[in-house]
């Protein structure tokens, strides 16, 4: 009853937010049918605009932490700051189609009904938790925690925002493409063991050149 | 209710946004080093001037005092660091320079740290001037140290002019605009002028060693007439406190501001911008705990 009278419901973007974060399951169940993909667009763009704003911030502050840098490159760092950001928003967008693109495949092949577009709203909102490293990341600097200890809690925060957005994009790929939780953790893992294989290959490979390059490896 | 909630959790990022783009360094940017009680390390090497003359972001051989003062403040403002060994390896330069790490010098000791300059192959003049008023001075034996004095020179060239027809016009608002112009010979009231200078900021100087080393000023001007001294004749002299290498000047920072065993070192520089790039390459993390997190999810800068 309770998930009939959701979908009967309009979400606007609060809900959303709301709904992906906290009430996931029912949340992209009801939004399988017409996945708002423009406002999955707003998502990712202002996870993407706010991140880069902070990162140069905290990066700019750190520049000035180094005795004696010469500060004409905090100038050309300020300056190129603007081409960055479109930069970012251009790959992040760019990583989200083809992510998107290649889970749907996925997902299609392991008997997903979902569309392309469901896939790709449930990629750019399952990063939502990401808004949370944020004011994180600036009470780790305002309460000036040493460097060692912020990076140990910045690495787990961000362990913990990636699990949860792993979760988010399970929960979504099964409610938008109806099948199991199984196969849509199948869905994601399978392009990310791929990945590890291909590097590691390529890893061996490189390492198996360059031994040739050692003088005693020949007479062995 | 849900509403509001979403409506919070977008408050929290933009104000969280706005804040770490509006504050500034004083409150976001430094954070104290990690650890317990440590020793800083500041690098004076080359000859000491306002500006570093040449390298820019490659580096430089002379000692621009931009990246000295800076990481003396950084010792100053860091509760961590409880000592610096300034380590000194320079023949001087402009006294103007010299003051400016002087002050900042004195800034440190008034924080409450301690200050030992350790002596390289050079630590004269200027850089003598600097390690007047460390708490401790600790020099090799064969250092080159002293030249207590202060000169200007001046080069004059008209008879080369002459040989290569070069006839240089002046016009001048006033007598002494063009003093120690290279196309004439110093007049009497120029070298007057110029000889006053030279005294007043010898006097400085002297008043400086005087009062950084705790010596009357009959007894420095004894040995202020600028000649060099070794480590050990410095020594002897009461211009320096110690003999001992840069380890040995750790270990009297150490003792001084009262750590226990081996005291953990900080290298604070000045660098450049490379070392900094392969240092935190190769030693920490490129960005810090920064820069790591916030894009993991929606950013390719991370998959680096």
């Amino acid at each position: 009853m309770v998930e009939t009278a959701e979908k009967a419901v309009k979400q606007d973007f609060l809900d959303l937010v709301y709904g992906v974060l906290f009430n996931s399951a029912a949340t992209f169940r009801n939004l399988a049918d017409a996945p708002p993909i423009g406002q999955a667009v707003l998502v990712l763009f202002i996870l993407t605009l706010s991140n880069g704003i902070v990162s140069f911030s905290f990066f700019r502050l750190t520049f000035r932490d180094i005795p004696g840098v010469d500060p004409m490159i905090a100038q050309v760092l300020t300056g190129i700051f603007p081409v960055v950001l479109i930069l970012a928003l251009v790959f992040t967008g760019l990583r989200w189609f083809i992510s998107g693109a290649v889970l749907h495949l996925l997902a299609e092949l392991l008997g997903g009904r979902g569309t392309p577009k469901g896939t790709l709203t449930v990629c750019a909102l399952a990063g939502l938790p990401g808004v949370f490293l944020i004011p994180f990341e600036l009470l780790v600097r305002l309460f000036r925690v040493p460097e060692i200890a912020a990076a140990v809690l910045s690495g787990l925060a961000g362990v913990v925002v990636l699990a949860w957005g792993a979760v988010l994009l399970v929960i979504g790929l099964r409610e938008i493409h109806r099948f199991s939780s199984g196969n849509a953790v199948l869905t994601i893992i399978t392009p990310v063991t791929v990945f590890i294989i291909i590097s590691l290959l390529v890893a061996a490979s490189v390492i198996f050149a360059l031994g040739t390059f050692v003088p005693f490896s020949r007479a062995l | 209710m849900r509403k509001l909630i979403g409506a919070l959790v977008l408050v929290l990022l933009i104000v969280s946004v706005i804040v770490a783009a509006t504050m500034n360094g004083r409150a976001l940017g430094k954070r104290p080093l990690p650890g317990g009680e440590r020793i800083a390390v500041v690098y004076i090497q080359g000859i000491i001037t306002t500006q570093t003359i040449s390298g820019g972001p490659f580096g430089g051989s002379t000692a621009g005092i931009r990246g000295v003062v800076d990481a003396l403040r950084r010792v100053e403002e860091d509760p961590a660091i409880k000592a610096v060994v300034l380590r000194l390896d320079s023949p001087g330069g402009s006294a103007a320079a010299s003051q400016e790490v002087a002050a900042q010098v004195e800034r440190v000791k008034k924080a409450g740290k301690k200050v030992v300059v350790s002596m390289g192959d050079v630590a004269a003049s200027g850089a003598y001037w600097i390690a007047a008023g460390a708490d401790r001075i600790v020099a090799d034996p064969a250092t080159v140290t002293g030249s207590i004095g202060v000169l200007i020179e001046t080069i004059q060239v008209t008879g080369l002019y002459g040989k290569i027809g070069v006839n240089k016009e002046v016009v001048k608002s006033g007598p002494f605009k063009d003093m120690g112009s290279e196309s004439r010979p110093m007049t009497a009231e120029e070298r007057t002028i110029l000889q006053k200078m030279v005294d007043d900021i010898y006097d400085q100087f002297v008043d400086r060693v005087a009062q950084g080393r705790n010596m009357r000023r009959e007894q420095v001007l004894v040995l202020a007439d600028g000649r060099v001294f070794t480590g050990r004749q410095a020594k002897s002299a009461g211009l320096v406190d110690e003999l001992g290498d840069f380890r040995d000047a750790v270990r009297e920072a150490g003792r001084l501001a009262g750590i226990k065993g081996e005291p953990e070192v900080t290298d604070l520089g000045p660098t450049n911008f490379w070392d900094f790039l392969t240092r935190n390459m190769t030693g920490r993390t490129l960005y810090p705990a920064d820069m790591l997190p916030a894009w993991l999810l929606c950013s390719p800068l991370t998959q680096r």
